[in-house]
C-alpha cells in the first residue's frame, strides 16, 4: 500500500499474465516460427500476394491496435490507426522487401499513424476509453482493470506507449526506441518514468 | 518486468468488426497504383523536391560565376585601357616636343648596354667607391 495521494489499491487476486519475452522464453521454437511466418507473410505480399495480408493482420494486429490505443486513449481512433496502417501496407508493397524486423516496421507504422490521429485531433478530445481489460471477468478484476486505465491515461502518451511495447509487446528498449524514433535511452527513461508513476500510484511495492 | 503491476488484467482487444474492416479497405487500396506510379513519374514528391533544389543550387552557381567573371574581366580591361591611353597621349605629347614621328617613338626602345653588369661590378669593387 503506498503512501502517495491518489494511489489505489488494487486487489491482484487473479495469475499473472505472462509477459510476451516469458512467453517467447518458454517457447523459443513457437516464437521463432512466428517470426519466421510474419517475414514469409511479408516477403510474399512484397512479391504481389494479397492474400498473406490476412497472415499480417493475425500476426500484428492485437500489438498494434494495443499500442494504438495505449497511444490515442480511443477505441475509435485506434481502429482508424490499424486501418490506416494495412491500408498503406497494401498500397505499398514494393517497399516490404527491404524490411528486416516486420513486427517492428508495422508498430513503428502504427506510432506514425497514431501520432499522427493524435495531431489532427489536436488534443481537444480526452482520452477515456479503457485501455485495459480483466482477464477473468470478476467483478473485483474488472474494477481494477477499470481503475488501472484510468491511471494509465493519465500517464503522458509517450510514457503510456513506452509502458505498453516493453510490458505488452515485450519489445527491446532498443526496439522501442527504434519504433517510436528515439534514442534507447529515451525510451528507457520514458518507460521507467511511466513504470515507476503507475507503481506508485497503484499503490505496487517492488 | 512488472509482474504485479498488470496482474490480472491485458490491453483491451480489438473491436470484433475490425479484422474484416481493415482487411476490405487494404483490400480495396491494393488495387490503386502506388504513389509515385499514381504521379505519372518515377519519382516520390521527396525525390523531386531534392532534385529541384540541386538544379536550382547548380543554377545559381553558374550564374553567379558566369556574371562574377566577367565583371572581372570588364574591370580588368577598363583598367588597361585607361593605362594605355594615357601611355599613347603623353607619347604622342613628347613626339610632338622632340619633333618626331609618334610611330618611330612607339617603336623606340630604351638602349641597352652589354657589359653593363660587369662596369656595376668594377664600379662596387673600386676601394673609391667604398670611401664615399
Amino acid at each position: 500500500m503506498s503512501d502517495e495521494p491518489g494511489a489505489v489499491e488494487f486487489s491482484c487476486a487473479v495469475a499473472a499474465v505472462p509477459p510476451v519475452e516469458a512467453a517467447v522464453g518458454a517457447e523459443p521454437d513457437a516464437g521463432r516460427r512466428a517470426v519466421a511466418s510474419l517475414a514469409a507473410a511479408f516477403a510474399a505480399l512484397a512479391a504481389g500476394d494479397l492474400d498473406a495480408i490476412e497472415a499480417i493482420y493475425d500476426a500484428c494486429a492485437a500489438d498494434l491496435f494495443g499500442l494504438a490505443l495505449w497511444r490515442t486513449g480511443s477505441r475509435e481512433d485506434a481502429a482508424d490507426v490499424v486501418q490506416e496502417v494495412f491500408v498503406r501496407l497494401a498500397s505499398a508493397p514494393s517497399g516490404l522487401k527491404r524490411v528486416r524486423n516486420p513486427r517492428a516496421y508495422v508498430l513503428a507504422m502504427g506510432h506514425s499513424a497514431a501520432v499522427d490521429v493524435l495531431r489532427r485531433r489536436r488534443l481537444t478530445v480526452e482520452a477515456d476509453d479503457s485501455v485495459l481489460e480483466a482477464v477473468r471477468p470478476d467483478p473485483v478484476t474488472v474494477a481494477d482493470a477499470t481503475r488501472a486505465s484510468r491511471l494509465v491515461l493519465g500517464l503522458p502518451a509517450a510514457q503510456r506507449e513506452a509502458v505498453y511495447l516493453r510490458h505488452f509487446a515485450g519489445l527491446s528498449f532498443a526496439e522501442i526506441g527504434g519504433v517510436t524514433g528515439v534514442p534507447t535511452f529515451t525510451a528507457a527513461s520514458r518507460y521507467r518514468l511511466g513504470i515507476g508513476r503507475l507503481r506508485k500510484l497503484m499503490g505496487v511495492v517492488r | 518486468m512488472n509482474d504485479e503491476l498488470f496482474r490480472g488484467m491485458k490491453p483491451a482487444s480489438a473491436p470484433a468488426g475490425l479484422r474484416d474492416r481493415a482487411l476490405r479497405a487494404a483490400r480495396a487500396a491494393a488495387g490503386r497504383p502506388e504513389g509515385k506510379e499514381r504521379a505519372g513519374v518515377g519519382f516520390t514528391r521527396f525525390d523531386l523536391a531534392w532534385v529541384a533544389a540541386l538544379l536550382l543550387l547548380l543554377a545559381c552557381n553558374l550564374v553567379l560565376s558566369a556574371r562574377g567573371r566577367s565583371d572581372l574581366v570588364a574591370a580588368a580591361n577598363g583598367k588597361g585601357r585607361a593605362a594605355a591611353t594615357r601611355r599613347d597621349r603623353e607619347d604622342r605629347q613628347l613626339a610632338r616636343e622632340l619633333g618626331v614621328s609618334p610611330s618611330l617613338m612607339a617603336a623606340a626602345r630604351p638602349p641597352t648596354r652589354p657589359n653593363a653588369g660587369e662596369e656595376l661590378r668594377k664600379l662596387l669593387d673600386d676601394p673609391a667607391f667604398e670611401r664615399l
